[in-house]
């Protein structure tokens, strides 16, 4: 799987401050983990002293694809990117979109558990302002081509 | 017919004279008996000074060996604060346990005497240890400034460092030891091994 490939960072500019244990990418940064591709202006990584990282992708937007291990391709873009291992929430937001296979969801702020795998979306980012023209979660669901043998099951848990 | 009256014309001229030469003669004295000879004679190109088998220690209050700096050979040219390193090695020791904290080796290099800077050419190395060695960082560049007051260095070289499996490259980078930030310049490059 991807989590077990090196992490690749490729950018213009890049500072470390250790003792704020903080490091600042900026200038085309490309970050690639396995098949996971994301493109972004500007990323900080962050450690707080109890070890926990985060990560924070700015850009305009940032943008991600990935091959899921179905072979199903998922890929989004939004201004902004955050994931921390303290809660294992990554959360995409401003003009949010995720398309995984040929779902899609549109919201000002999509959350992603990867310990739970629950995901959610949210029409408007966290100061109650929303981005999407109809200030409401879009989501389109395909009908499941292979219904027949009923094996692949693949949709969104909506919260 | 004009006679030259202005010959005698005035002895108060005659003294002036007498006193801006006799300065002169003075400041000249002061000057030459400042002068040494024996520089005079030496050539600019040809050292002054050269020792080999140097080794310099500086140790804490308490008597614990702090930093070891060792040079295969060294010189210093007349008139010229810089001294000329070559085959350099020098060693940071951690002042609570004693253990070799960071090693920083390079082919040549130099120290100037008046102003704390510094310079290391070729092949700079530079090793920071770590009691876990998945965690020891060694980095490899070259052309690097330092400046010891400051406690800052820069190189506008390429940088390739690694941590275990971990590689960083870039192209120019400058590290603030106050501060302890690192900044790589351009071309960042990271692969990060768990």
């Amino acid at each position: 799987t991807d989590a077990s490939k090196p992490v690749e960072i490729t950018a213009d500019h890049a500072t470390f401050d250790q003792k704020n244990m903080v490091s600042v990418f900026t200038g085309n940064v490309v970050i690639t983990q396995g098949t996971l591709v994301v493109h972004s202006e500007k990323g900080t990584a962050s450690q707080d002293k109890e070890g926990y990282q985060t990560i924070q992708l700015f850009g305009s937007p940032v943008t991600f694809s990935q091959l899921n291990d179905d072979g199903e391709k998922t890929e989004g873009q939004g201004n902004n990117f955050q994931y921390t291992t303290k809660t294992n929430l990554a959360v995409l937001s401003g003009r949010a979109r995720v398309k995984k296979g040929d779902n899609l969801v549109i919201g000002d702020k999509l959350t992603y558990n990867t310990q739970s795998q629950i995901f959610t979306a949210n029409s408007t980012d966290a100061n109650g302002v929303t981005t999407t023209k109809s200030g409401r979660v879009t989501v389109i669901l395909q009908p499941n081509q292979k219904a027949q043998d009923g094996n692949k099951q693949s949709g969104i848990n909506l919260q | 017919m004009i006679r030259l009256r202005l010959k005698y014309q005035s002895s108060r001229l005659f003294n002036l004279l007498t006193v801006i030469i006799l300065a002169l003669l003075c400041i000249l004295l002061n000057y030459l008996t400042r002068i040494d000879f024996h520089r005079i004679e030496l050539p600019k190109d040809k050292p002054e000074f050269s020792s080999t088998g140097i080794e310099a220690n500086l140790y804490t209050k308490d008597g614990k060996l702090l930093y070891r700096a060792l040079a295969e050979s060294g010189l210093q040219y007349p008139d010229n604060s810089k001294v000329f390193l070559y085959n350099l090695n020098m060693l940071a020791f951690s002042e609570s346990t004693s253990l070799l904290q960071e090693r920083l080796t390079s082919n040549d290099g130099w120290i100037d005497t008046e102003n704390s800077l510094g310079y290391l050419g070729e092949s700079v190395a530079l090793t920071v240890n770590n009691i876990d060695p998945k965690y020891i960082i060694n980095a490899h560049t070259r052309h690097v400034h330092l400046d010891a007051k400051k406690q800052f260095i820069y190189s506008s070289e390429s940088i390739l460092a690694t941590r275990g499996k971990s590689v960083m490259t870039g192209n120019g980078f400058s590290v603030d030891y106050l501060k302890k930030i690192m900044t790589i310049e351009s071309n960042v490059k990271i692969v990060y091994v768990k």
